[in-house]
């Protein structure tokens, strides 16, 4: 199982944890000691793993903002794309129209820098940490046919990948045992929400119909009502990691592959569960 | 209301100094906005078909409403959602033809047809909820504006200046006078794509300097197209000669223009 074997790696390299607080942007090393062997008792999953399943969604926001505003992949801005698991090609998506100038070409010229140096970011840690990040999976950006014909489709897709984003930060967070881990995936999960609060209220001055990703998705006008996606608490959704694969897989439950991810996705969480309902 | 200036009209009605090689390639058709020249509309504004043999000869629109045939030719736009919706048009010519967005179309892609005579050619179109765009004097979305600068002296009375004169070749920039400093000036522009925004304030910005913008959206004259209203215009422009002016529409940019400032 990939996740048994990064942890032996662990073992076997010792990581120097110093270098990698400082990665993660913390003076203290002694904060989260336990990083890589901290295991969740519950779901049997490690830190590690988590990070390497963040850093599979970072890979495929990364192309989708590169891809629509560049026409090129990530690989071809400079970004690091290789690793352990199944690396892959990613296909599907073009270079958007856009009205050049306008606060949508910025901003998505904006989060996808931001979702770049998330890839980065997490690789810079992971190898800190003497871990080898894993390799961006094959990616067909073409999944839901959608996403890169027009403007109003970019948005659509665009929100639909932070919305889940920043439930897949706030799923997983439960499930973190080190805490600079946490802190940081707590930056991320704000960064992720900032971009949907974006992405969100273009949408709504667009009057860009979205869709709906589950049950569980609260959409922005004009499909939707709420400009901002909580509940009544004043919450955002969550989703597991196995709900968060239900969507990426292409609505498939209990499925390791499909959708945006044709060969799977890398590292030890691989496997999708049934979708997200509002009483899960 | 202040009469739309006729170059306006000229402009909607006459084939542009650009030619359809600009955006068409042989045998096909490219859309484009009628003001901005950009690849992207909104419904309810007027766009231009560039293309060859789109029509036998010139023929502009005489009267309104408009006609939805002219010269034997038809436009029409299937939108996103599969609608087929009947355009009205400006004016046809060989290698272009002024047509207005059916303002029911939906935002996304659609597919405009022409259809003159035996023959039908077809192409691509972006519609988004606002494109904003201002008709330049050239009629190219760039340089100096069709425009108009309307001054009100304290007492009430008004003057009307045209900021473009004929150059060489081109329209290019007639200096604006903002004396006496007295009086108020107000820059009034003619765009298309703009009726839809949001409640959200325009923006506009004249030599970097922001400007107030009194009113953006439909101009009532004709079909399609729209004004926007940037005043009054700071004294601090006195001297700044040839400027740019920015107009922004729910955070889309229009064409930039230029103006001249004495």
């Amino acid at each position: 199982m990939k996740e048994i074997t990064d942890m032996k790696k662990v073992q076997a390299i010792a990581p120097d944890r110093r270098k990698f607080f400082r990665q993660l942007g913390m003076a203290s090393a002694g904060v989260g000691a336990m990083l890589a062997t901290a295991r969740n008792a519950k779901a049997d999953i490690t830190d590690v793993d988590i990070v390497q399943f963040a850093l599979n969604l970072e890979y495929l926001e990364a192309e989708f903002y590169t891809v629509a505003r560049t026409g090129k992949t990530i690989d071809q801005m400079g970004v690091a794309i290789t690793g352990s698991g199944s690396a892959g090609a990613t296909t599907g998506g073009q270079k958007v129209t856009f009205i050049e100038g306008s606060t949508l070409a910025l901003s998505a010229d904006e989060i996808g820098n931001d979702e770049r140096a998330h890839v980065n970011y997490l690789r810079q840690a992971l190898t800190a940490l003497g871990i080898q990040p894993i390799a961006k999976p094959a990616i067909n950006l073409n999944a839901l046919g959608t996403g890169f014909e027009s403007q109003e489709a970019f948005i659509n897709l665009a929100r639909a990948f932070e919305d889940v984003g920043v439930s897949a930060y706030g799923g997983a967070a439960p499930l973190i045992q080190d805490k600079t881990i946490l802190g940081v995936a707590a930056r991320i999960l704000a960064t992720e929400a900032e971009h949907t609060g974006n992405l969100r209220l273009h949408a709504a001055l667009y009057q860009a119909p979205t869709i709906a990703v589950d049950s569980i998705d609260i959409q922005p006008p004009p499909s939707g009502k709420r400009f901002i996606s909580v509940d009544s608490n004043g919450l955002t959704p969550v989703r597991t990691p196995g709900q968060v694969l239900y969507i990426v897989f292409g609505g498939k439950a209990n499925a390791s592959s499909g959708g945006f991810f044709p060969n799977g996705v890398n590292g030890g969480i691989n496997s999708s569960s049934a979708a997200a309902t509002p009483s899960a | 209301m202040i009469n739309i200036h006729r170059r306006v009209l000229n402009i909607l009605t006459s084939a542009a100094f650009l030619t359809a090689g600009s955006f068409a390639q042989t045998n096909t058709i490219a859309n484009t906005s009628m003001a901005s020249y950009g690849p992207i509309v909104a419904p309810d504004s007027i766009a231009a078909v560039w293309g060859t043999n789109l029509a036998s000869q010139t023929v502009p629109a005489t009267s309104l409403p408009l006609p939805t045939s002219l010269g034997g030719v038809q436009v029409s736009v299937t939108d996103s959602k599969g609608m087929k919706l009947i355009a009205s048009l400006f004016m046809v010519s060989p290698g272009q033809i002024n047509y207005v967005v059916p303002a029911t179309a939906a935002i996304g892609n659609a597919t405009v047809t022409v259809t003159s005579g035996a023959n039908t050619l077809q192409g691509p179109l972006l519609i988004s909820n606002v494109a904003p765009g201002i008709f330049t004097a050239n009629a190219d979305g760039k340089g100096v504006p069709a425009a108009q600068i309307l001054q009100i002296t304290a007492g009430g009375q008004t003057t009307i200046q045209t900021p473009f004169m004929k150059g060489q070749s081109t329209f290019v920039p007639s200096p604006i006078s903002l004396s006496p400093s007295t009086d108020s000036y107000f820059l009034v522009l003619y765009g298309s794509g703009i009726r839809r925004r949001s409640a959200n304030p325009a923006k506009a910005t004249i030599g970097g300097v922001s400007v107030p913008v009194s009113y953006a959206g439909t101009q009532s004259q004709y079909p399609g197209v729209d004004q926007v209203n940037i005043g009054p215009l700071p004294q601090a422009l006195v001297g700044m000669g040839q400027v740019d002016v920015i107009v922004y529409i729910d955070g889309v940019p229009a064409n930039t223009v230029q103006l001249s400032f004495q």
